[in-house]
């Protein structure tokens, strides 16, 4: 009987000559500076030592589409879900990342370099440009602006926010940064027929009051002036 | 040109560029020596360059060199020296596009991190400005645009 | 060597670029109008060019396939965009990545390489009567980065009694 040696693929490595000549490089972020592709492997791996695939909007409708199908209704929880996991799981490949780059802990840097650093990676990943607004932290709360969320600008105008996995992404990497319990919603998406998302960040309470508010059709800047002025239900 | 170059081989993917398509490299061929003449004079007078920016700015406003309680003349002079160079290299490429693409969209996220959006403002404003009196004008043509781009992204919120 | 403008930014934010690349950049430059104008000449004779090939190609191989014929017509056409336009770039790679992959993958899947090295020929002479010498000196490497992933003959060797079992 054959024994089988298995050697386990070797975790992939961007290895450009950019990367090689200056590996401290900060801006990186050029299409073929950011992206390694190897045509042989059939791989693309980015500066962070992350592989990628390339998908069209087909693979995001059908992915949405698809898990509607499926679940139905839970497939909002289900996409929150998975952008919560996501979102946990990349706080942890950030900190290795940036630690390595920027030979400082993330915690010892300054918050808004910090949260630039984090997202730009995703914007050169082509999932949109943002913008936060950190104003009410010190009420336990903040905005998050998505321009051209690719999932968003995929579906067009379906008259409901679409934006769940990034409300789950924002969740899951908030909570394991500030090590809070924060939860995430969607105020305003592009596909109600706004020209940007927002996302709203804090804990439990004010998610919940949020998503109360929007079920009775407040909008977002309704929203924004109730919670500013401390209102809770 | 890097730029025109990724288009044009993208455009004319599976067929022959057309002569108005190819126009593009015989315009760069005739602008080159003006524009290596223009680089090889900036990178001769960088460090005099910014050290005038500096003056001028401190005696507009000294505040453009405080963040809060902390002296950042060292980080802008280094932001400074790298933009200024990016600059140069886009001049001589004749590219602002991959200058955008390969730095300034990066760049301009960090430049609001830090809230320097008035000093970048100010900087390429005046940057122009002495710019213009270390240049002759076809030279300062060339180099001048680049700087007002920097200016737009860097420095408007 | 590295295409030429592809270095600019590279080292942009550490230093300006030395003399000796300035230089490289400015042969690349100047031989631009050559590279231009015999891009031309070849994109203007294309269609003679490839029905003189056709044409000889039926006349020498009367027995192959018209769809094995016709596929490696295209594919050398194809060949002559890709590789005049990465004599234009002055980048191999440009060839490479674009053409030379699925072009090999093609050739040897459809085990043509009888036919494809026949029509690779015919276009040789073809073009050394369109083209000048120095416009010839021009192409030629890239039209040999295509000639270099035509698959080898397969040689047939001759059965003797020794082979026999």
């Amino acid at each position: 009987m054959a024994n089988l040696l298995w050697s386990g693929a070797t975790a992939p490595s961007h290895q450009t000559l950019t990367k090689l000549k200056n590996p401290k490089k900060h801006n990186h972020y050029g299409f073929k500076e950011f992206f390694q592709f190897d045509a042989t492997q059939g791989t693309i791996v980015d500066w962070n030592d992350s592989q990628n695939i390339l998908t069209t909007e087909d693979f995001i409708i059908g992915l949405v589409e698809g898990l509607e199908e499926e679940v139905g209704d839970a497939s909002a929880a289900t996409m929150y879900t998975i952008g919560c996991e996501w979102g946990q799981k990349d706080a942890f490949f950030f900190e290795k990342w940036f630690e390595k780059e920027f030979d400082r802990g993330i915690r010892q840097t300054n918050l808004l370099f910090l949260l630039e650093t984090w997202w730009w990676p995703f914007t050169a990943q082509g999932w949109g440009r943002w913008e936060i607004d950190l104003g009410e932290r010190k009420q336990g709360f903040m905005f998050i602006n998505i321009f051209d969320s690719a999932v968003a600008r995929t579906l067009g105008d379906v008259g409901k926010p679409v934006c769940y996995l990034y409300a789950g992404l924002f969740a899951g990497f908030f909570t394991e940064l500030v090590r809070k319990q924060l939860s995430c919603i969607e105020i305003q998406c592009y596909s109600m027929g706004e020209t940007y998302c927002k996302f709203l960040l804090g804990g439990q309470e004010r998610i919940d009051a949020a998503s109360f508010w929007l079920n009775e059709g407040a909008t977002a800047r309704d929203i924004e002036k109730r919670l500013k002025s401390g209102e809770l239900r | 040109m890097l730029n025109q170059i990724q288009r044009l081989s993208q455009a004319t993917e599976g067929r022959y560029a057309t002569d108005e398509e190819l126009s593009f490299l015989a315009d760069y061929g005739r602008s080159f020596d003006l524009r290596v003449q223009t680089y090889q004079k900036l990178q001769a007078s960088e460090a005099l360059i910014v050290q005038q920016v500096q003056a001028k700015m401190k005696a507009m406003d000294a505040t453009l060199f405080q963040s809060g309680q902390e002296d950042i003349t060292n980080k802008w002079k280094r932001d400074t020296l790298r933009t200024f160079r990016y600059a140069a290299a886009a001049m001589l490429a004749d590219d602002p596009e991959t200058l955008r693409e390969r730095f300034l969209f990066w760049f301009q996220t960090i430049m609001r991190a830090f809230g320097a959006q008035r000093s970048c403002g100010v900087t390429y404003t005046v940057m122009q400005e002495v710019v213009k009196q270390h240049l002759i004008p076809p030279q300062a043509n060339l180099i001048l645009p680049i700087l007002e781009v920097n200016r737009r992204m860097l420095g408007t919120v | 060597m590295q295409p030429p403008f592809d270095a600019i930014f590279d080292e942009a934010e550490h230093r300006y670029l030395k003399p000796d690349e300035l230089q490289e950049m400015r042969q690349y430059v100047f031989s631009l109008k050559d590279r231009v104008s015999t891009y031309q000449m070849i994109r203007d004779r294309e269609l003679s060019l490839m029905q003189q090939v056709a044409d000889q190609i039926q006349y020498t191989m009367p027995d192959a396939e018209l769809a094995a014929l016709e596929r490696s017509l295209k594919n050398a056409m194809l060949s002559l965009r890709y590789c005049s336009m990465g004599m234009v770039l002055n980048d191999p790679s440009f060839v490479q990545n674009r053409l030379l992959g699925w072009l090999s993958d093609s050739m040897q899947i459809h085990n043509s390489s009888a036919i494809d090295r026949a029509v690779f020929r015919l276009i040789v002479q073809q073009l050394a009567q369109v083209l000048t010498s120095q416009q010839m000196e021009l192409f030629q490497p890239f039209l040999n980065l295509a000639q270099a992933v035509l698959p080898a003959p397969v040689e047939e060797e001759m059965l003797t009694v020794a082979g026999m079992f």
